[in-house]
């Protein structure tokens, strides 16, 4: 069985994981796939840490996924 | 002398109405280099306890860095410094834009302004003249409108002009200096004191080139900005800053309704990325800078009920946060507005918002009733009530008067056990960055010279950027650094030295606040943060007074300042060779 993630990179992460002009990264993955597991298979890289969200709250790399789930990725920027 | 700079302060007496020039040593310059130190040598030497923060005894001092003006990327800054009228103690703020560097090309390194004009006046700067103005004309009118005045006058759209709005002249207790009209010198007041001297504006016109050690070494580096822009500055490049506002939501820190919640589920509806998609016209950016992070922006007047020209900017995430998501608003198009408003007005919005996130949870708590708003209700999310609120503390309008002052003194005023609900350390509104969930908040906020002010820089890397006058958002390293200022200057300064710069600033700074009565008492963070946030991953997780006062503690030891009272230790004092202060 697969499930669908919809992976939503922010600012810089989104230059490095879609084309020009996209906001959106589809992914079919088996079931029981976690959010560490994605982040590794994207190899997302990243100066400072990243922060990630699963379905608009805080995430961490060992909650599993479910289908429809919404990935969101941001590296932190302050100031201004 | 060294290169850099031109060895030139201008003074101005308003109260006379003369001008005159004061010509630093290059030792002066070498000690104390810009920004900070150099406002402090004269706040320590020139402005006693007694002198009031709006009355005419103050000095208003712009200062550039040796850096400012250079072509180079991030060469934009200066600071401004004063007595502030908000806290009462050391004033300072820093901006970017074009003014600082066209002060360095008229051939000034900063200009020290006291006493104050009979009545309003513009001081006019120039390669030849120095002249102190009539600004009748300009009294009560926007900061567009005096920038275009000015500029008509002089024939002459190159102008560069830093000024006092509406809300300076009203003597809003957090009114900004603004330069370019969307470059903000914007904490601590700098404005009220610019309107309690009767001096609406300064207008620079250079043409001089600031002389340059090793010109080669700084024309490598901005190469270097341009060649590299995607893998080092890519975020600021693209977006500016407010891109993450989703990171500090889902991390569970973003200031939301007066800081009792972290995150906002609608946030992305008003962050950077969303602004630029809906309503930014380009990226724009400051002088000699390729990094290019300056949002414009602009909304028709047939969503915004008026237009929202892109001359003023775009919100950046402070105000983004300040009048935004710490307000419980989501509408894009009230944010725009209130950012426009806030720039021609002159106001803080960092300081405008969160005394109205103070007045909002006094209403949330029936502490503040309609009674006292003149049939104002003030409910989170009210974007229009927002824009009325910033119109009315401009203009110290009804409650407008009353949230003038800021928060703490509003809440003082009063009473009724609202003084916990005020956010700030020393008087000054904490930025958009809650020490609860970031240690660097945590260890800056408390010592900060300034209070609640997340660039002041009580640590070295943001109070260094501020002295030598580059940008903190420019990904220059310490090497680089250092590389930039000796390519500057020819002084061949060490990494050490500029560490014994920075220390001299802050130590400085402390001697300040110590003369205006601070202790160690004021060293602390607000009420609010020894609360924990009531959802999110920081919810249960409160930062503790004994934490903070560890951190104070910390401080204090390791800059060689007195464990307890936080007084700079006679022997440190030796060594960073400004002993003469401590009985200044």
């Amino acid at each position: 069985m697969t499930m669908r993630v919809r992976v939503i990179p922010y600012a810089e992460l989104r230059r490095q994981l879609l084309p020009k002009g996209h906001d959106v990264l589809w992914l079919d993955l088996p079931d029981g796939t976690t959010v560490g597991e994605v982040i590794r298979q994207l190899n997302v890289k990243v100066e400072d840490r990243l922060i990630v969200g699963l379905d608009g709250v805080y995430a961490t790399v060992d909650m599993p996924l479910h289908d429809n789930a919404v990935l969101t990725l941001v590296t932190p920027m302050e100031g201004g | 002398m060294a290169d850099g700079f031109w060895n030139r302060i201008l003074r101005v007496d308003l109260s006379s109405g003369k001008t005159w020039e004061e010509h630093p040593t290059d030792e002066f310059f070498r000690q104390h280099v810009g920004g900070r130190s150099f406002i402090a040598h004269y706040l320590l030497k020139e402005v006693s306890a007694d002198v009031e923060p709006l009355g005419p005894d103050n000095r208003l001092i712009f200062m550039a860095g040796p850096v400012t003006g250079a072509p180079l990327p991030g060469a934009g800054r200066h600071s401004v410094g004063a007595r502030s009228p908000l806290t009462g103690g050391f004033g300072e703020a820093e901006a970017g834009g074009f003014w600082g560097a066209e002060l360095k090309h008229a051939g000034y390194d900063g200009i020290i302004v006291q006493g104050k004009a009979e009545k309003p006046v513009y001081l006019w700067i120039d390669d030849a003249r120095v002249e102190i103005r009539d600004a009748a004309h300009l009294w009560g009118q926007r900061t567009g409108e005096v920038e275009d005045a000015i500029r008509a006058e002089a024939g002459d759209r190159l102008v560069r002009i830093a000024q006092a709005g509406v809300a300076g002249e009203k003597l809003v207790r957090y009114a900004v200096i603004v330069n370019d009209l969307n470059e903000i010198a914007g904490r601590t007041g700098m404005g009220a004191v610019m309107g309690s001297k009767n001096l609406k504006a300064i207008a620079v016109r250079g043409k001089k080139q600031v002389p340059l050690a090793d010109a080669k070494k700084i024309r490598d580096v901005a190469m270097w900005v341009r060649d590299t822009m995607d893998e080092n500055h890519y975020n600021f490049h693209h977006y500016g800053t407010g891109a993450a506002m989703m990171g500090k939501s889902l991390e569970g820190h973003l200031p939301v309704r007066n800081w009792q919640f972290g995150e906002m589920d609608t946030v992305e509806l008003i962050d950077a990325k969303t602004l630029k998609a809906e309503f930014g016209e380009k990226m724009d950016g400051c002088y000699a800078c390729s990094v290019r992070c300056k949002k414009r922006v602009r909304v028709d007047a047939s969503r915004a009920g008026i237009e929202v020209e892109p001359k003023y900017g775009g919100a950046e995430y402070e105000t983004l946060g300040a009048v935004g998501t710490n307000l419980g608003i989501d509408n894009l198009v009230e944010l725009c507005k209130a950012n426009q408003a806030l720039n021609w007005w002159g106001l803080d919005s960092v300081s405008t918002g969160s005394t109205i996130a103070w007045a909002m949870e006094c209403y949330q708590r029936g502490i503040i009733t309609k009674d006292d708003t003149g049939g104002l209700a003030l409910e989170w999310g009210d974007g229009q009530i927002l824009n009325t609120l910033i119109d009315m503390i401009a203009t110290r309008q009804g409650f407008g008067d009353f949230l003038a002052e800021g928060s703490l003194a509003a809440a003082r005023k009063l009473g009724r056990d609202s003084e916990q609900y005020a956010v700030h350390v020393r008087g000054l509104e904490v930025a958009m960055h809650d020490p609860r969930g970031m240690d660097r908040m945590l260890e800056n906020y408390p010592v900060n010279p300034t209070g609640g002010d997340h660039t002041g820089g009580a640590h070295a890397r943001t109070s260094i950027r501020n002295t030598i006058g580059v940008c903190q958002f420019l990904a220059y390293d310490d090497a680089m650094t250092i590389d930039i200022l000796n390519g500057v200057t020819g002084w061949g300064m060490t990494q050490d030295e500029l560490k014994t710069v920075f220390e001299r600033g802050i130590a400085m700074a402390k001697l300040f606040n110590l003369r205006c009565g601070f202790t160690a008492a004021d060293d602390k963070l607000p009420a609010r943060f020894l609360e924990p946030l009531k959802t999110g991953p920081f919810a249960g997780k409160p930062l503790t007074a004994e934490r903070v006062r560890e951190v104070v503690r910390d401080y204090y030891v390791t800059h060689g300042w007195d464990e307890a009272t936080g007084t700079p230790k006679p022997e440190t004092l030796s060594r960073l060779g400004i002993a003469e202060y401590a009985t200044a």
